[in-house]
């Protein structure tokens, strides 16, 4: 019998053959391979829906039954999940435009699914939970955040990507390069925005819930933990982005940086906070 | 509000600079209070940071640098910023909403982005009629007005969308009100009634009350207005494990000696009462023995705290309606293999309504399972806990859910909802009847732009159509 684990680790070579189509795609810019790349994906994707299934079936096995969304392996599993659910939803709906976005959304997939399953700081184990984190808030607080994790991951990888033409078409680089099969860059302005928008409403959400949990278990809703503060320094910057954006006009490059900062801060609230400082939520930690 | 925009602290106030200023700003000092721990001594920074960055953080209350006046300003900055801005902004906001469209000159809807000429045969009037159909047919409500040629009909959805943006600047004030409401701060300090919002614990032994609780913010007494009971704390671990699963007190509100509610609160699912939270946070180990009795069908617990001094009292308690008592007869201790006291073992006396009394053993840590005739009771002899409450009174917590409540919906109204707009010209063209259709959404023009040519190509009536346009 199949365990999860080893599911896990099928999802991660799926998605690493993923990302070498998607390499390939960008590279020899022929439709076929990214039609590849983009099964492959997708049967990862379905392989790490079932691995997550399974896990959770798991715990209750073993008698501790909770969703497998408990714990820095299990959220980072998560994360990955949103990314590709978020890309793949994002390809089917802008169609073969997009493709080659999955050469940066890939790799950052595979890199996440390695890390959760090589790295010595991060325990593998199902564990129990404590009483206080025994919560559906806590599910809803999880799953929500970590979707607008995912579109923030995707809308920085845009972000990347239009910096990168931008500076191809700013330097006059020739006009057959791997650059030119990237989408025009009115549209991927125009989609990291539409993709901040979307984290956002969900970040908003997570926070919320967040909020509430930590009300129903102790009495206080916003307490500035570390955790805390940077979950809202990053909602602080992505409101930066579309005030500036909506109000003033920015566009372009200046929306493609604040992307990206914004991903780096989401990228601190989630690692910085629990392995830098403590916390309420050093949970994660282990 | 002309003259107000034109006064140079009011339109500073109202700025979008101003509010990314700001919001750089929050942002950014933010981070300073999750680099510095907070809440510490005086004597900790010195020691952590050294003698010149404790005096810095003394000087800017860093060490509490969330109710420090410096950060508090900067939120009473940006909620000023964000009231002077929406106020400034709605009564044009509103004009919008409330525009009457059929001003609009005819002339303007070929210069729309969306717009589409159909012929119709038949005549004028016809042609009217025809179009106000299918407008109300395909869900426009439509008003008309006779322009100087022909009839302008307009219809509109959405309008009220436009207040979403509001709508979620709203809910921040209302979310920024509600944390005013519950802190302990204003309770304290501005309005000198500590019981209007407050954070505390207390540590109630099994069986023993309280009728006020201690303050976290100075270790004062507040009086609660009403008396809690803690009847009995249980803690459950995981199998094979040290690891707690679940821990849970059962309370009982007394209000002047009489009982009022009862409820087992846990983790995660505290008791409200009067505006007063308790929360499950911990408990303690008093070290001392207690009888915890459990009758099996109803779920009913008793329990009876021991003196090692003197065993031998009778406890009473109520058993369907009648007394029942349990008696410890004698205790006696147990020997390890070398001589050491391992244990208790007591003889114990029971009885209940009906039949003969029942005697039988009992030791400290095993359970025993006594059957009578009406009842089953389960008994065992462990430690007396204390239970660990956490107790909170904060009546703004439903502005601050109210506020949530109220962003997630401004949030989706403003970016997932549009104000969509439908204009159509019926007028006569070379003698033939003529409908000039013309559209505009605020958002998501991409899809407002496939809802268009689906009305308008579905608008086809015995008609032939060009696109003068294309
Ligand atoms: C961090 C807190 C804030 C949040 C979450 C927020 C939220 C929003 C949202 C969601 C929009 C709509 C943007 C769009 O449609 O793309 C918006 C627009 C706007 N916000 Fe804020 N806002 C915040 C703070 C402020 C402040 C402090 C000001 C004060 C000047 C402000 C001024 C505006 C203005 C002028 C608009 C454009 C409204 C319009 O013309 O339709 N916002 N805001």
């Amino acid at each position: 019998m199949m365990n999860s684990s080893e599911l896990f680790g099928y999802t991660t070579i799926i998605y690493l053959l993923s990302a070498a189509f998607y390499i390939g795609l960008l590279v020899f810019r022929h439709k076929k391979i990214g039609l590849i790349g983009l099964i492959l994906a997708s049967i990862g994707l379905l392989i790490h829906t079932g691995a997550l299934g399974l896990r959770w079936h798991e715990s209750y096995q073993i008698g501790i039954g909770h969703a497998p969304l408990t714990n820095m392996y299990e959220s980072l599993i998560f994360f990955a999940w949103c990314t590709v659910l978020f890309y793949l939803l994002l390809e089917f709906k802008f169609k073969a435009g997009v493709s080659v976005l999955g050469s940066f959304v890939m790799p950052l997939a595979v890199t996440t699914m390695a890390y959760a399953s090589f790295s010595t700081d991060i325990s593998r184990q199902i564990s129990p939970l404590i009483p206080a984190l025994q919560s559906n808030w806590l599910i809803a607080h999880v799953i929500t955040c970590f979707i607008g994790y995912g579109a923030f991951a995707v809308a920085a990888g845009i972000g990347v990507i239009y910096l990168l033409k931008h500076l191809a078409i700013k330097r006059k680089f020739a006009k057959n390069n791997l650059l030119s099969t990237l989408p025009d860059l009115p549209i991927l302005d125009d989609l990291t925005h539409k993709t901040i928008i979307f984290g956002f409403m969900w970040l908003t959400a997570g926070i919320i819930t967040g909020a509430v949990w930590a009300n129903e278990a102790w009495g206080t809703y916003w307490s500035w933990d570390p955790k805390e503060t940077w979950s809202i320094i990053t909602w602080f910057v992505y409101a930066l982005a579309l005030h500036a954006r909506f109000t003033r006009g920015w566009s372009g490059p200046r929306i493609a940086w604040l992307a990206i900062i914004g991903f780096f801060s989401v990228f601190f609230t989630y690692f910085g906070v629990n392995f830098l400082l403590a916390g309420l939520h050093s949970y994660g930690a282990s | 509000m002309a003259s107000k925009s034109k006064n140079p602290i009011w339109a500073f106030l109202a700025s979008v600079k101003l509010a990314l200023l700001l919001i750089t700003l929050l942002a950014s000092t933010s981070i300073i209070g999750t680099v510095i721990e907070q809440n510490q001594s005086a004597e900790h920074y010195v020691q952590k940071q050294g003698e010149f960055l404790a005096q810095l953080i003394q000087i800017f209350n860093l060490g509490d640098m969330y109710n420090s006046v410096w950060f508090l300003s900067l939120l009473g900055a940006f909620s000023l910023n964000l009231i002077v801005c929406s106020l400034d902004r709605i009564p044009t906001v509103i004009k919008v909403v409330r525009k009457d469209n059929l001003t609009t000159d005819p002339e303007r809807l070929p210069k729309m982005k969306l717009h589409k000429e159909k012929r119709i045969s038949g005549s004028l009037d016809t042609a009217k009629e025809e179009v106000m159909q299918y407008l109300h047919h395909k869900g426009w409500k439509t008003d008309s007005r006779d322009k100087e040629y022909g009839t302008l009909f307009f219809s509109q959805k959405g309008a009220w969308t436009r207040y979403g943006v509001y709508v979620v600047h709203l809910s921040i004030l209302v979310i920024l009100l509600g944390a005013v409401i519950g802190s302990s701060n204003l309770a304290t300090k501005i309005l000198g009634n500590r019981e209007f919002a407050f954070k505390g614990g207390i540590s109630l032994p099994e069986t023993a009350q309280s009728d006020f609780i201690f303050s976290y913010t100075d270790e004062k007494k507040i009086p609660l207005g009403f008396t809690v009971r803690c009847n009995y704390f249980e803690i459950e671990f995981y199998p094979d494990s040290s690891m707690p699963k679940d821990y849970l007190s059962s309370l009982t509100i007394l209000e002047e000696g009489k009982e009022v509610l009862t409820k087992i609160i846990e983790v995660n699912k505290p008791l409200t009462y009067k505006g007063i939270t308790f929360y499950q946070s911990s408990y303690n180990n008093l070290k001392s023995p207690i009888i915890k009795l459990r009758e099996v069908t109803s779920g009913d617990v008793h329990v009876f705290p021991l003196n090692p001094q003197n065993y031998s009292v009778t406890n009473t308690w109520q058993q369907g309606g009648s007394k029942a008592m349990i008696r410890i007869q004698s205790a006696r201790p147990l020997y390890g293999p070398n001589e050491k006291i391992i244990g208790t073992e007591m003889k114990i006396w029971m009885m209940d309504s009906d039949g003969p009394p029942s005697m039988f053993p009992l030791t400290y840590g095993e359970p025993v399972l006594v059957e009578r005739p009406k009842a089953k009771y389960t008994l065992t002899v462990g430690p007396h806990f204390a239970t660990g409450l956490q107790v909170a009174k904060d009546p703004g917590v439903w502005w601050v859910y109210t506020g949530c409540a109220l962003m997630l919906i401004g949030l989706y109204m403003a970016f997932f909802m549009s104000h969509r707009k439908i204009w159509v010209h019926v007028y006569e063209k070379d003698g033939q009847p003529v409908a000039l259709f013309a559209g505009h959404a605020n958002k998501n023009s991409f899809g407002f732009a496939k809802t268009f040519s689906s009305l308008t190509q579905g608008f086809t009536g015995k008609t032939q159509s060009f696109t003068p346009h294309s």
